[in-house]
C-alpha cells in the first residue's frame, strides 16, 4: 500500500547529516507521488496536539542542504512518553495531519518516542527512525555507526591536532573533556585518531564506580612519564561521561548537579577539566614540580559542522532507506545499513525492556581496535616497572622517592 | 642465524593518504616489540639495483609525529622487481645483506604482487606482510571496506567538486570532470555521490557490454545537460570516471591520444584527456544546434594522494600498521592485512589473485547494490520515464533545440536502457 503523506522529524542534539536525511527523504518521497511533511522542533508542537508547526517540503528547498551543518527543522529533546497525554497528543495530531508514515532522525532518547508513535497509533502510522548522534552510542551492531560520528570525531581532531601543536609550542599540558555521554566513543575516536597522548574512557574501568582520584593518578602518572622521557607536553583526553560513574555525592560535591528534560544529569555542567587540572596541578606542585595544565571542553562546537563525505553519503543512504522502508511496507524499525546492505533493526532490540529507554553501546574494550589505541598511549604500566634504572628516572621526574613511587602507581600497572 | 630480528618497510605504487600513519604504527611498535627497524627508500628501485646505501634505521622520534601528514617519509616508486628473475634475485639479495628477517610492504597489487615473489625467492626465510593502499578502493575486500586512502581522497574531491558545483551555477557553466581510480569507478561515485552532483558516470554501468563508444558517454552528458535546461538549470557537474577510458573501443582510443602505459604494463590514463574530448564533443554537438553552452574540463586525482590523511584514515591505518606487525610476530607471513568490524584478517596472497593470470584481483562497483541505487536516484540524467510522456519529451526536445522525432531518434534508445 502506497503512502500518500509522510511526515519527517528530528530529535535530541544536532548531528551532522541530519540535513542529508531530510533531502533524501524529501526527494525521494516527492518522486514516488508522497508528499513530504516537516515537522518543526521534533516532537515539541505535537506533544501539545498543535497542527500548524509543520509544512509541506520541496525539492527546491532541500536539493542544496544535504552538505550543510544544523537541521532546516530544528530539534528539540521533548519526549512523548513523559505522561500518556503526551503520546495520544503526538498521534491525534499526526492523525489529524493525515501523517500515514514517519520518518524520525535521532538518537537513543528519542527511540523512545518514536516506538511509543508506533504503539499507539496500532498500525495506522508506520514509524522508522534513523540512528542519529555523534555519539555512537546506540545499541547496534558494532560496526554500526550513527549518523553524524565521523564528522564530530573529524572535526575534533583537527582542533586536538592543534591543541598539540601548542603544547608542544608553550611546553604545557592540555585537558580535553569530550562529549559523548554516557559512552566513550567520540573521546576514543578524537584521541585515537589524533594520537593525543592519553585518552581516558569510563569503559576502561570495568568497574560501576570511579573516583576524581582515579583520574588523576592515571593523568599524573601521564605526566611524570612524559618528563621522564624529556617531554614536557602534552594532550590528555577525557571522556565526560566519566562523571556518570562517580560517586552521586562525589558530583554533589563538584557542583550544583543541572537535569534534562530526560532526567539525565546535564555532565556538561559539571566542570571535570577544572577538577582534574586543579587536583593534579596542587599534586605536582606540593612535590615542587611546576605544570602547566589548561583545561578545554570539546563538543558544542562538533555537532552543527557540515557533514563530511562519508557522514554526507551515509546521510543519503540512511534516508532513501528510510523512505524505501515505510514505503515498502516496514515499520517499527530503526534504519542501519550493515555490510553494505539495508537492515531494519526492529525497536525492541534497542530498548530496554524493564526502563523503556534506548539501550546504549558501551566502548568494547577487549577489541582489537582499542588494544591499539591503548598501545600507542604513554600511560604508566606494568612494563614501566621491570627496569630499575626506568624506575629510578620516573621517581625522579615525580619528585618522589623511589619506593613512594612504587607504592604510589605500582598499584595501577 | 643470530636470532636479530630486523624490519624493513617499503613503500609502492602511487601516493595515498595514511601511509605515513602506516610506517608510524608499525615502526613503534616493532620497536617495542625487540625488532630494528629500517626505512627502505623510493620503494624497489635501488634494492633492484643491489644498492643498500638508501636505507634508514627508523627510530621513535622519527615517526612518531608523522601520521597525520600527507606523503611518503620513505619516498615511493614503481620499479617493479617481478619484471625479471634478475630482479627479484637482486632484491632478495639486498634485504639479506642488510640483515632483513621481515618485511612490511605499502603498496596496491603491484606492490602485492612483488612483496610475494620476495617472500617467494627468498625460501619463505623473509617474512612478508603487505599492507593494501590504494585511493582507487579497488583491492578484493569485503564490499563495506574500504582500502586506507579512499575516504581521505574522497574527502578532499568532495571539497573541490562542491566549490565547482557552486562556481557553476555563479557562471552559469557546466564541468566535466573526470577523477582518477583505474578501472574501478569507486572514487568517482564516492565524489558524485556525497558532493551531489547532478551525474556521475562510471565504467561498471556498462557492465555486460565488451566496449563502449565514446559517443555514449556524450549522450548521456548532452542529455543531463538538456534535461537541466528543461528545468530552466542552466548548469551542472558531471563527473566521470577515468575507469571509462579502459572501457572505450581500442580503435577509438588510440584516436583520442598517444595511449601510454606504465613499468607495470597498464595505460596510464591520466595521459587519455577525457575530460577535454568530451567538452570538445559535447559543446559541439549543441552549439551545431544554436545552444551556447559552457563546458569547462578539469581533472582530478594527483591533488588527492597527498593530502594529509583525516581522521577515518589516520585511525584505520594506526590499526593496519599495528595489525601487520602482530602479524609477523605471529609467525605469519605470505599475506595482506585487513581490518573488519574491528579485528584483524589476514587474507592470504594466493586468495587475491586470479587463478590464471596471477594478477590481483579487482574489485569493482557493484550496480547492483543498494548503495549504487541511492546515487543513482539522486543523478539528473535521462531516464526510461522521461520517454514516457509525449509531452515530456516535447519539452525536452525544446530544450535541445531539436524536433521531438530528432530527440527520440537520439536518445530513445536510453529508455530500455536502465540498471534494475
Amino acid at each position: 500500500m502506497a503512502i500518500k503523506r509522510v511526515g519527517i522529524l528530528v530529535g535530541g542534539g544536532p548531528a551532522p547529516g541530519t540535513n542529508g536525511v531530510i533531502s533524501a527523504v524529501v526527494i525521494e518521497a516527492i518522486k514516488m507521488g508522497c508528499t513530504p511533511v516537516g515537522f518543526h522542533d521534533g516532537f515539541e508542537w505535537l506533544a501539545e496536539r498543535y497542527t500548524d508547526e509543520q509544512h509541506e517540503m520541496t525539492i527546491d528547498e532541500v536539493s542544496r542542504i544535504h552538505l550543510d551543518g544544523g537541521s532546516v527543522l530544528g530539534t528539540s529533546r521533548t519526549d512523548i512518553t513523559r505522561d500518556p497525554e503526551s503520546t495520544d497528543n503526538a498521534v491525534a495530531a499526526l492523525r489529524k495531519l493525515g501523517i500515514e508514515a514517519l520518518v524520525t532522525v535521532g538518537g537513543d532518547d528519542l527511540v523512545r518516542s518514536s516506538a511509543a508513535v508506533e504503539r499507539a497509533a496500532g498500525g495506522a502510522i508506520r514509524v522508522v527512525q534513523v540512528p542519529k548522534s555523534i555519539d555512537n552510542d546506540l545499541s547496534l551492531p558494532f560496526s554500526v555507526a550513527t549518523l553524524g560520528f565521523e564528522t564530530a570525531r573529524h572535526v575534533g581532531v583537527q582542533l586536538v591536532k592543534r591543541l598539540m601543536e601548542d603544547a608542544k609550542t608553550t611546553g604545557r599540558w592540555y585537558l580535553g573533556v569530550t562529549m559523548g555521554r554516557p559512552t566513550g566513543h567520540l573521546t576514543l575516536g578524537i584521541g585515537k585518531a589524533a594520537s593525543a597522548t592519553c585518552t581516558i574512557i569510563p569503559e576502561e574501568f570495568r568497574r560501576d564506580r570511579v573516583s576524581l582520584s582515579d583520574i588523576c593518578d592515571v593523568v599524573e602518572g601521564t605526566i611524570v612519564k612524559r618528563r621522564a622521557m624529556g617531554r614536557p607536553h602534552g594532550v590528555v583526553l577525557l571522556a565526560e561521561a566519566l562523571v556518570e560513574r562517580f560517586d552521586p555525592e562525589e558530583v554533589a560535591e563538584l557542583q550544583d548537579v543541572d537535569r534534562d528534560v530526560q532526567n539525565n544529569i546535564r555532565v556538561t555542567e559539571i566542570d571535570l577539566g577544572r577538577k582534574v587540572k586543579s587536583e593534579v596541578q596542587a599534586r605536582l606542585e606540593r612535590r615542587g614540580i611546576k605544570v602547566t595544565l589548561v583545561d578545554k571542553t570539546i563538543g558544542y562546537e562538533l555537532r552543527c559542522a557540515p557533514p563530511i563525505p562519508i557522514d554526507a553519503e551515509y546521510a543519503r543512504d540512511l534516508g532513501y532507506a528510510a523512505f524505501r522502508h515505510l514505503h515498502g511496507g516496514g515499520s517499527g524499525m530503526m534504519i542501519t545499513i550493515q555490510g553494505g546492505e539495508f537492515r531494519g533493526v526492529p525497536f525492541g532490540d534497542v530498548l530496554d525492556p524493564e526502563t523503556g529507554r534506548g539501550l546504549q553501546r558501551p566502548v568494547d574494550v577487549d577489541t582489537e581496535s582499542y588494544q591499539v589505541a591503548r598501545d600507542y598511549m604513554v600511560r604508566i604500566g606494568r612494563k614501566d616497572f621491570d627496569d630499575d634504572a626506568w624506575v629510578a628516572k620516573l621517581a625522579d621526574s615525580a619528585g618522589l622517592p623511589k619506593d613512594e613511587f612504587v607504592a604510589r602507581f605500582g598499584s595501577h600497572a | 642465524m643470530s636470532d636479530k630480528k630486523v624490519l624493513a618497510i617499503i613503500v609502492g605504487g602511487g601516493p595515498a593518504p595514511g601511509i605515513n600513519a602506516v610506517i608510524s604504527a608499525a615502526a613503534i611498535e616493532a620497536i617495542n616489540e625487540g625488532f630494528e627497524v629500517l626505512g627502505i627508500q623510493d620503494g624497489f628501485k635501488w634494492l633492484i639495483r643491489e644498492d643498500a646505501s638508501h636505507v634508514r634505521a627508523l627510530h621513535i622520534e622519527d615517526v612518531s609525529r608523522i601520521h597525520l601528514q600527507g606523503g611518503s617519509v620513505l619516498g615511493t616508486a614503481r620499479d617493479n622487481p617481478t619484471k625479471s628473475e634478475k630482479a627479484t634475485r637482486s632484491v632478495v639479495e639486498t634485504l639479506r645483506r642488510l640483515g632483513v628477517t621481515h618485511l612490511v610492504t605499502i603498496g596496491g597489487d603491484d606492490t602485492a604482487l612483488s612483496s610475494s615473489f620476495v617472500a617467494e625467492r627468498s625460501g619463505h626465510e623473509i617474512k612478508v606482510v603487505h599492507v593494501p593502499k590504494t585511493i582507487d578502493n579497488d583491492l578484493p575486500l569485503p564490499s563495506h571496506i574500504p582500502t586506507f586512502g579512499y575516504q581521505t581522497a574522497r574527502h578532499v574531491g568532495v571539497e573541490l567538486v562542491q566549490n565547482l558545483m557552486e562556481d557553476a551555477r555563479s557562471t552559469k557553466r557546466w564541468f566535466a570532470v573526470v577523477a582518477m581510480g583505474r578501472k574501478a569507478g569507486f572514487l568517482a561515485l564516492g565524489i558524485g555521490k556525497a558532493a551531489g552532483a547532478t551525474l556521475t558516470v562510471i565504467g561498471e554501468e556498462f557492465t555486460g557490454r565488451e566496449t563502449v563508444a565514446f559517443s555514449d558517454i556524450c549522450d548521456i552528458i548532452e542529455g543531463a545537460i538538456i534535461k537541466r535546461r528543461a528545468a530552466g538549470r542552466q548548469f551542472g557537474v558531471a563527473v566521470l570516471a577515468e575507469g571509462l577510458i579502459e572501457k572505450l573501443d581500442p580503435a577509438e582510443l588510440a584516436e583520442l591520444q598517444d595511449v601510454e602505459r606504465d613499468e607495470h604494463g597498464h595505460i596510464r590514463f591520466a595521459e587519455v584527456d577525457l575530460a577535454r574530448r568530451i567538452k570538445v564533443e559535447v559543446q559541439g554537438r549543441l552549439a551545431s544546434r544554436g545552444l551556447r553552452v559552457t563546458i569547462t574540463n578539469k581533472n582530478i586525482g594527483y591533488e588527492l594522494r597527498c593530502a594529509d590523511p583525516i581522521p577515518f584514515d589516520a585511525a584505520y591505518c594506526r590499526d593496519l600498521g599495528y595489525a601487520a606487525v602482530r602479524f609477523l610476530l605471529a609467525g605469519g607471513s605470505d599475506a595482506m592485512v585487513s581490518v573488519q568490524g574491528g579485528r584483524m584478517v589476514p587474507i592470504a596472497f594466493t586468495d587475491i589473485r586470479e587463478p590464471g593470470t596471477g594478477r590481483t584481483r579487482v574489485r569493482m562497483v557493484n550496480t547492483d547494490s543498494e548503495g549504487y541505487r541511492v546515487a543513482r536516484e539522486y543523478m539528473i540524467r535521462l531516464e526510461p520515464e522521461d520517454f514516457e510522456d509525449e509531452s515530456a519529451v516535447e519539452k525536452l526536445a525544446r530544450a535541445g533545440n531539436m524536433t521531438a522525432a530528432e530527440f527520440r531518434e537520439r536518445f530513445g534508445y536510453m529508455s530500455g536502457h536502465v540498471p534494475a
